[in-house]
């Protein structure tokens, strides 16, 4: 059998089994109950880095804040989750300036959005000020 | 050119493989979340616009500029034939990325089950891209090329999801060649984005060396230099804003007897996630650092074996990439020059280990990754057909360094003659 013609069934092979598969449902995963919190840490390297620091110094941005502060898990089925990820969208909207001007004072930055405070505690367990009421929201 | 019956049905088996995709569709979902949206400001989320206004923009047409077409024009001229024919190249590719990030999403209509109102849902990217090089007997020469991408949120069905990439990748053939139109820096809203670049110079061959210098829609000026008899090239886009964006070396391959070397380097702008408008729009950030590697391959070790070694320089310097790849005799001879190979059909594996650094502005940890590629090349009168599977081609993670565990497939069609 002439090797074009091998190739032709080989792909004609594929083909099917491609065709035919078993096309189960893509495999979506949950959000983590605190990914809202961990893109705000993302949030801050970023911001950094799009604001002319290094690799290095983008990354130890996101280093401090967990020195300094830990997450705090909701639960998504129970709150309105897709608030709490108001706290990084405001971070994001910060003019490099102003990122110059806080620098790690990552206080500053939380004060932008009354949903940092459901999603952030300072490391020794204390709350941050502030924070939507939760209840009546739902 | 010449088809054989092998030839057609290789082409309607190909173009038939989506239909017998979609034909599975009908066995439906059970999640059904149709309305899902990604949350704007998350770090994935803006760069899933970075991954098309910058990476996929700057790497389309350039790529296969850079990449196919010069290289076919800046070939040696056969001792046979010297000089005497004008030179054309062509090159077509598809490229499409399964999983380029997690994109936090929220479902809108409140038909998703609880458990999956807010998701991580894949992101995935389409792009066609398409090459052409005239050049003349005198040496002087012209070159065009264009590129379409698009990306959209992971529908959860896997035969729509791949339908989906095959439509776009096939409607965006027509608005490729007239991208230059379609070239803009306005930033998209949402997460379904186009954008589109194109390439365009002339080029001349020396006989020794071909010289081209282009304009990149993009980005700026382009400039490449080729040496016919040393296999390689430098080239380099640079940004008229911020500088040099990228800058490509490759040497050889050499035919030592037993080994065939072939070194490449590369430095390219790592591009920081935009930040967010009020309306939703991203606009790209400032460049904040570079991604840079050299590579060493040892080609056609026994004739079956490739070994291959990446050391990273920036942003970190660290050992990179390991690869070793088993292949069918004369495999890079089909890419190397496919008019004036002895073989018809090729294939290869590769597996490898990638050391990525920490990269927190993208959202990542460090981590080591294992990667596969699966590649067939078949050549029939010149024209080169190339398929394509990876799973962490290491090579698509220098253009993407965001995009860790996705998988791609490309389809490629090459010639020159």
């Amino acid at each position: 059998m002439p090797r074009a013609r091998r190739f032709a069934l080989a792909t004609l092979a594929a083909a099917v089994l491609i065709g035919c598969g078993d096309y189960s449902e893509v495999e979506i995963d949950k959000q983590s109950p605190t990914a809202p919190c961990q893109d705000v840490a993302d949030t801050l390297a970023s911001l950094a880095f799009a604001c002319g620091a290094n690799h290095a110094r983008a990354n130890a941005r996101y280093h401090h804040f967990f020195d300094n502060y830990q997450c705090v898990a909701y639960d998504p089925t129970t709150t309105p989750f897709e608030e709490l990820w108001h706290c990084s969208y405001s971070i994001s909207q910060l003019d490099c300036a102003t990122v110059d001007e806080y620098g790690t004072d990552f206080d500053r930055y939380f004060t932008l959005s009354p949903a940092c405070p459901l999603i952030i505690r300072r490391a020794d367990g204390s709350g941050l000020p502030g924070g939507f009421a939760l209840e009546a929201a739902q | 050119m010449r088809l054989t019956t092998a030839n057609h049905l290789v082409a309607v088996i190909l173009a038939l493989t989506p239909a017998l995709a979609l034909a599975q569709i009908e066995e439906g979902t059970t999640n059904d979340c149709v309305s899902v949206e990604g949350i704007a400001g998350s770090v994935p989320y803006r760069i899933a616009a970075l991954a098309l206004q910058g990476n996929s923009q700057l790497y389309g047409a350039t790529a296969i500029i850079d990449e196919q077409v010069l290289h076919y024009l800046g070939a040696p001229v056969p001792e046979e034939t010297p000089n005497q024919e004008n030179a054309v190249a062509f090159s077509y590719r598809i490229n499409q990325m399964y999983g380029v990030l997690d994109v936090p999403t929220v479902e809108q209509n409140g038909s998703c089950p609880r458990d999956y109102k807010y998701s991580e849902r894949p992101l995935d990217m389409a792009s066609s891209s398409f090459g052409y090089g005239y050049q003349w007997r005198n040496g002087f020469g012209l070159f065009y090329g264009a590129s379409v991408s698009y990306s959209w949120l992971a529908a959860d069905n896997a035969a729509l999801r791949g339908m989906l990439s095959w439509s776009g990748s096939i409607y965006s053939m027509y608005p490729a060649i007239a991208a230059p139109f379609f070239v803009s820096d306005e930033p998209q809203k949402g997460l379904v984005f186009f954008s589109t670049d194109y390439i365009a110079g002339f080029s001349y061959n020396f006989g020794l060396a071909t010289a081209a210098l282009g304009y990149v829609g993009s980005q700026g000026v382009y400039a490449r230099l080729g040496g016919a008899d040393v296999g390689g090239f430098i080239s380099s886009v640079i940004n008229g804003d911020e500088g040099l964006a990228t800058l490509d070396l490759s040497l050889g391959p050499f035919d030592l007897g037993p080994v065939t070397p072939a070194f490449r380097a590369q430095r390219r702008a790592l591009i920081a996630p935009g930040r967010l408008t009020e309306t939703g729009k991203t606009a790209a950030g400032v460049e904040g650092d570079a991604w840079s590697n050299a590579t060493l391959e040892l080609r056609d070790i026994g004739s079956y074996l490739d070994a291959g070694f990446t050391w990273m320089f920036e942003p970190e310097m660290m050992w990179s990439t390991g690869t070793l790849a088993l292949h069918s005799p004369g495999f890079h001879q089909i890419h190397d020059d496919p008019h004036r190979t002895n073989v018809n059909v090729g294939y290869l594996i590769r597996g490898g280990v990638l050391n990525r650094p920490e990269m927190r502005y993208y959202g990542l940890a460090d981590k080591v990754l294992f990667s596969v590629v699966a590649e067939v090349r078949y050549v029939f009168d010149g024209l080169a057909i190339v398929l394509a599977g990876a799973w962490n081609d290491p090579r698509r993670l220098d253009l993407f360094p965001f995009a860790q565990n996705h998988f791609a497939i490309d389809y490629a069609v090459e010639t020159a003659f």
